[in-house]
């Protein structure tokens, strides 16, 4: 009877699986990570780490989709076990809509431009009524519809699209 | 000896690395963020997994005027662009199409189907998975006396509208002074309401609960009638009529039932009557000079039905009242402030529409963003803008869609059914009366 070589596997590998994991919390690349993503909305990121980063590096969510894609995400997520609280999924939401969201100008609801946008409702109402006659062409026609940011829509300019967006974003 | 207890050692520290290092990497995104992480609730549910929700839009053809040139029920792709997704034919022979005009549409989610009314005298049941007609309801086995041109003789089939819980459908006769009550799963009738003093059973509404509906009649005081039936649905009792100016045409509701709005024979605008007294108790007109002089002109031709509107629907928190401007060719949009008794028209709000072709229904998504309306516009409700057109598979617009659904599916199977008839809705009304006094009060905190 040696039980010496299974005790020496046994020893190895959750030294190895141990060291892994605990270089995985020390990862500086991570921590950058999570800084870059808190720094996009600090508030509703708390609220994005619970329900997202426990299972998954901000580098999987860190870019742009369209709002619908980003729902289609969190169903799947939802459907993988990803549990939230309304107001939890109200925060990530949020967190989505004001720093990943792409927006198709010309066609996306009130609802839609509001939240990322950031205007009210009225204004967005402006913004498809105006679309109706023209189409918007470029930031700077955003810009120039009453009660619209500037600064906000040059922050989310390289998320601002104005002709029909590909069919699988 | 030594060596085991050193491997055992070993072991042991590995295992405590390896959990602290588990732990550390669920919880690291927060610690390295800097900020607390509010942790899911306790009793959060994980939901079952569910494919992303696929919006379509069903219109039932051939229209009201039989000239669209259209059959069967077109299928839209609401999630882009209302492209067209399909024709659901009616298992017609080439030379029976275009088919009978489709007098009414509507849906159930627990039988996942959508039926259609005709005046060829049947209800057809088609299965939503499959697409293929399920059941065929007939009237009766003999013939009936026929109410109005183009009506079939067993007195077969007007609007149809499905009770909450969706098991049951309430359907008009074919202008009969009676209505059916159909179980929606196997086309089986399970009852009947007379509805003697309102004979010519056209248009109808229900309560979200299920306890009223008001049955609208296509008759009036020159036949010496009532406009609508207020009905006491579980005990299938007609519990007062309710008499307009002249004959009722498209109705709708607000959330309770307590008040009817209806279009009227030769009036632009529409009348309001109160389902608990059973009165008449406002008539609401366009400004007269918007249309009287246009109307009364024997050279002019108004597409329609026959009266400056027959279109009306609410938005579904009732702060709008929509009506169709034959005269005019737009919708026309009241507000509805207070406990909605005194809509006062908003000119801001018009919606022209395409001249020379007529609009003449409407209906909306259960948000209340999308309205679908008679001449195959669609509208953005709360720009009060047209922000597109249903089209068939050839690129023709799709004039007379009086019968649209908006529906949701889910792997297939229906999970949300917008009505054809845009009524009120308590929970969106409520919704907006709570946001309108928030506003107030945070105006009045100088906020």
């Amino acid at each position: 009877m040696r039980p010496a070589p299974v005790l020496t596997f046994l020893a190895s590998f959750l030294a190895l699986a141990g060291l892994a994991n605990f270089a995985r919390a020390q990862d500086p690349d991570l921590a950058a990570l999570n800084t870059k993503a808190s720094s996009l909305d600090a508030q509703d990121y708390q609220f994005v780490q619970p329900v997202c980063t426990r299972c998954h590096s901000p580098e999987m969510f860190l870019h742009s989709r369209t709002w619908s894609g980003w729902k289609g995400i969190f169903d799947q997520m939802s459907g993988y076990g990803a549990a939230a609280t309304p107001e939890q999924w109200d925060h990530v939401h949020k967190y989505f809509q004001h720093s990943l969201t792409l927006i198709d100008v010309n066609h996306a609801d009130e609802d839609e431009l509001s939240a990322v946008l950031g205007v009210d409702e009225k204004t967005a109402i402006a913004i498809v009524q105006r679309r109706t006659d023209r189409p918007f062409k470029t930031a700077a026609d955003l810009e120039a519809v009453p009660g619209v940011d500037k600064e906000r829509i040059e922050g989310v300019a390289p998320r601002l699209l104005f002709d029909r967006l590909p069919e699988d974003q | 000896m030594q060596t085991r207890k050193a491997l055992m050692a070993t072991a042991s520290l590995a295992i405590m690395a390896c959990l602290t290092g588990s732990v550390s990497a669920q919880n690291n995104g927060a610690r390295n963020a800097g900020a607390a992480a509010t942790p899911p609730a306790a009793n959060a549910t994980i939901l079952p997994y569910q494919s992303p929700p696929r919006h379509l839009l069903y219109i039932a053809t051939p229209g009201d005027e039989g000239a669209d040139d259209q059959s069967g029920v077109v299928v839209l792709d609401a999630d882009h662009d209302y492209r067209f997704v399909k024709r659901i034919p009616y298992g017609l022979a080439a030379s029976e199409l275009p088919g009978p005009k489709i007098s009414g549409m509507t849906s159930s989610i627990p039988a996942n189907k959508i039926y259609v009314t005709t005046d060829g005298g049947s209800m057809i049941a088609f299965d939503l998975k499959t697409d293929k007609i399920a059941w065929t309801f007939k009237g009766e086995k003999t013939p009936v006396k026929l109410q109005r041109r183009g009506a079939a003789a067993d007195g077969c089939c007007e609007r149809p509208y499905t009770l909450p819980g969706g098991k049951t459908l309430l359907v008009a006769s074919a202008y009969n002074a009676w209505w059916y009550l159909i179980d929606a799963e196997t086309g089986k009738q399970l009852g009947r309401i007379d509805t003697p003093e309102t004979p010519r059973s056209h248009n109808l509404a229900v309560t979200a609960d299920g306890k009223l509906a008001i049955l609208a009649t296509l008759s009036g005081p020159k036949e010496g009638t009532a406009g609508v039936a207020v009905v006491d649905l579980p005990n299938k009792n007609v519990l007062r009529y309710i008499h307009f100016s002249d004959a009722v045409r498209p109705i709708t509701i607000n959330h309770d039932g307590s008040l009817v709005y209806a279009n009227v024979n030769n009036l632009d605008g529409f009348e309001i009557g109160d389902t608990k007294t059973g009165k008449m108790i406002k008539r609401v007109e366009l400004p007269g000079e918007m249309w009287k002089a246009k109307w009364a002109d024997p050279n002019a031709h108004h597409f329609g039905h026959g009266l400056p509107s027959h279109g009306i629907g609410m938005t579904p928190d009732e702060s709008e009242i929509w009506v169709t401007d034959a005269a005019n060719d737009a919708w026309q949009v009241w507000d509805n402030p207070g406990d909605g008794r005194n809509p006062v028209y908003n000119p801001s709000k018009t919606v022209p529409i395409q001249a020379g072709i007529g609009s003449s229904w409407i209906s909306m998504t259960n948000d209340g963003k999308t309205a679908f309306v008679g001449d195959g516009s669609i509208i953005d409700v709360r720009a009060h803008r047209v922000i597109g057109t249903m089209k068939d598979e050839y690129g023709r617009p799709i004039h007379a869609a009086e019968k649209v659904l908006a529906m949701t599916f889910r792997d297939g199977k229906l999970v949300e059914t917008s009505n054809q008839f845009a009524i009120g809705d308590a929970k969106a009304r409520e919704a907006r009366l709570s946001h309108e006094t928030g506003t107030r009060q945070a105006s009045n905190n100088g906020n």
